[in-house]
């Protein structure tokens, strides 16, 4: 009968028949040859690093809307920590999965975010965080939710349940906040652009902070003040701090006139135009600080006349910037000024 | 998926290529039996379907724009747009309202991949179980060796081993004399400890996946043949000249025979 061609799926004696020579050459000799072991390895090693080195662009790349998204989600979750003029967000995408069941895609990423303000004329991060994985699920919808990791001892085992196991290395072998500094710089650039501004973009760290010769003790006294007086926000190093406030720009000021411990330190609040709305002075002397007059302005928006007659004061003030000197008892904004015995309290505008 | 399998496979041929290449420099050295690991190391990588990603991949391949095949109602030729040709169709009021998307290209590679996959191996298992049918038929039975029984069969020119469950050899009709059957058996008994016929479906599944990828083809082949050599390398190990030598006349004598096979039936045979 017919001979029939063995399958492939067979093993067979005399099929290799056209290299003979070869296979025979092969069983003679009688030399005894080594695995090849390393060889094997670097082979497997290389081949499965190949596979991870060579990506094509395709799942990392989301729809536009998509992107956008993520950045929102991100930027609206920014307001857990302290507060600074302008948001910036950053993301590097590890890999992202859709589900054709409810449309949703899950999109795994390392993030950031930084709250920049100004201080000493640069423009710095001085809140926010650092490189934080998360996963941002976007609904069909477009509706946004943020997932991070646990803290402390469960951060390590909640990412494993969070991320796919084969981003696992990328994300836990990566280094990524310098990529995701670059992004938030970009974006605090184009807000110093649209206000017209420009400024060097930095951290805390570029700053050369020079902060004022007292001793610890006369430090910590003033510090007690500004919380009490919740002043809070001048900076502690001898510069400023910008903020705004309702849309206007005020510069918080640190100054100090002194030397080895002994001299006066300054808390002044200017507004854009140079005016001055704050100012609180201390005389310190090693360990002693001593409030000294102050100034403290108001904005009173209409003329106010008014009659105490508990104090048998008449007040009248007329509409304008008001400096309220030791001189003033009590106004109808009910603030009370320094008058040499007592101490300032919150200034503003804002009833007590 | 394809572009996950893409990525594998070009990936992995890259790796392939060089060990091909460094195959014939190192044969004197490094054991068949070794290669065959190796090409079974591969093989598995290349039915894996997912890659481990890396921090920060080096190589990036841009996607390809997308093009999108679209049908009118009306029995027009079809038109083919550019992602960005459709979105700006579809932005616009007055579009082609009576465009409805059938598919893209990349559903439409794969499919061929998918039918091209299928179509491999089901050639091969379709032939596989045609073969053990028409064989059944002619089965005289000859005996056991070491547990693998043999048969002669006058369907084969040489000595084969087929049955995943129910190994058997096949033996082709003409005598053979002992000792020299001893060595095919020997030969055909090393493959079944080995699970060589599994090693041969791994393969055969990988080819199927990767039918695409020339590599992967020249990996198959090499990898049979380094599969063969290696239970030679098993059976003549640690044995002496004579024994090697009688082993070699053995795979002579049963290649002479398949080629008289040749010139008597004149069947086409490689």
């Amino acid at each position: 009968m017919k001979k029939m061609r063995p399958p492939r799926l067979s093993t067979a004696f005399s099929e290799s028949g056209k290299s003979a020579k070869k296979r025979l050459g092969n069983i003679l000799d009688t030399r005894a040859k080594r695995v090849g072991m390393a060889f094997i390895i670097v082979a497997a090693a290389a081949v499965v690093l190949a596979g991870a080195v060579f990506a094509l662009g395709g799942e990392k790349h989301l729809a536009p809307e998509i992107e956008s998204a993520v950045g929102e989600a991100l930027l609206a979750d920014g307001d857990r920590y302290a507060d600074a003029e302008f948001w910036a967000e950053a993301h590097i995408i590890l890999g992202s999965a859709k589900s054709r069941a409810n449309g949703e895609t899950k999109i795994y990423a390392v993030t950031s975010v930084g709250g920049y303000s100004f201080m000493n004329g640069m423009f710095i991060k001085n809140s926010g965080s650092g490189a934080i994985p998360a996963v941002i699920t976007v609904a069909a919808d477009g509706d946004t939710d943020v997932e991070y990791p646990k803290d402390g001892s469960y951060y390590a085992s909640s990412l494993r349940e969070m991320f796919p196991v084969t981003l696992l290395p990328a994300l836990f072998m990566g280094d990524y906040y310098p990529e995701l500094e670059v992004q938030e710089r970009e974006q605090a650039r184009e807000y110093l652009k649209s206000i017209g501004r420009e400024a060097e973009v930095g951290n805390p760290g570029d700053l050369d902070r020079v902060f004022p010769d007292i001793s610890a003790a006369a430090s910590n006294a003033v510090d007690a003040y500004r919380k009490d007086n919740a002043v809070d926000v001048y900076p502690y190093f001898i510069g400023n701090t910008e903020r705004l406030e309702d849309g206007k720009r005020y510069i918080y000021a640190t100054l100090w006139d002194g030397a080895d411990g002994v001299g006066k330190l300054t808390l002044r609040k200017t507004g854009e135009d140079g005016f001055t709305w704050e100012e609180y002075n201390f005389a310190i002397d090693g360990d002693s600080v001593v409030p000294m007059p102050s100034v403290e302005v108001v904005e009173i928006p209409m003329r106010m006349i008014y009659d105490d007659p508990l104090e048998g004061r008449h007040i009248d003030l007329e509409a304008g910037r008001r400096v309220l000197d030791a001189e003033d008892a009590e106004t109808v904004l009910g603030f009370r000024a320094y008058s040499g015995t007592e101490k300032p309290t919150v200034v503003g505008g804002e009833a007590e | 998926m394809l572009g996950t399998v893409l990525e594998i496979s070009v990936s992995s041929a890259a790796v392939i290529l060089v060990a091909l290449a460094l195959t014939p420099l190192t044969e004197k050295r490094w054991s068949a039996g070794g290669r065959r690991v190796l090409w079974l190391i591969l093989a598995v990588r290349l039915l894996i379907p997912f890659n481990i990603s890396l921090p920060k991949a080096p190589i990036k391949v841009e996607p390809v724009e997308r093009v999108v095949v679209f049908r009118t109602d009306a029995p027009l030729p079809v038109a083919v747009m550019t992602e960005a040709e459709r979105s700006e169709a579809a932005k616009a009021e007055t579009g082609p309202a009576n465009y409805a998307p059938l598919f893209s290209l990349g559903d439409l590679l794969t499919a061929l991949w998918l039918v091209g996959a299928a179509a491999f191996m089901l050639f091969h298992l379709v032939s596989y179980w045609i073969f053990l049918a028409r064989v059944r038929s002619r089965l005289t039975y000859g005996g056991e060796y070491d547990g693998l029984p043999y048969y002669r069969c006058s369907a084969v020119d040489g000595p084969i081993m087929v049955g995943f469950f129910r190994p058997r050899v096949l033996l082709p009709e003409a005598e053979t004399p002992p000792d020299e059957l001893e060595m095919v058996l020997a030969h055909e008994r090393t493959h079944l400890r080995r699970g060589d016929l599994w090693y041969k479906l791994v393969l055969l599944a990988a080819n199927a996946v990767h039918w695409f990828n020339p590599a992967v083809w020249l990996m198959a082949r090499r990898a049979n043949k380094d599969m063969e050599y290696s239970c030679d390398e098993k059976v003549v190990e640690g044995k002496d000249f004579e024994f090697r030598r009688r082993y070699s006349l053995a795979v002579l004598h049963s290649m002479r025979r398949r080629f008289e096979d040749v010139k008597e039936k004149g069947v086409d045979r490689k």
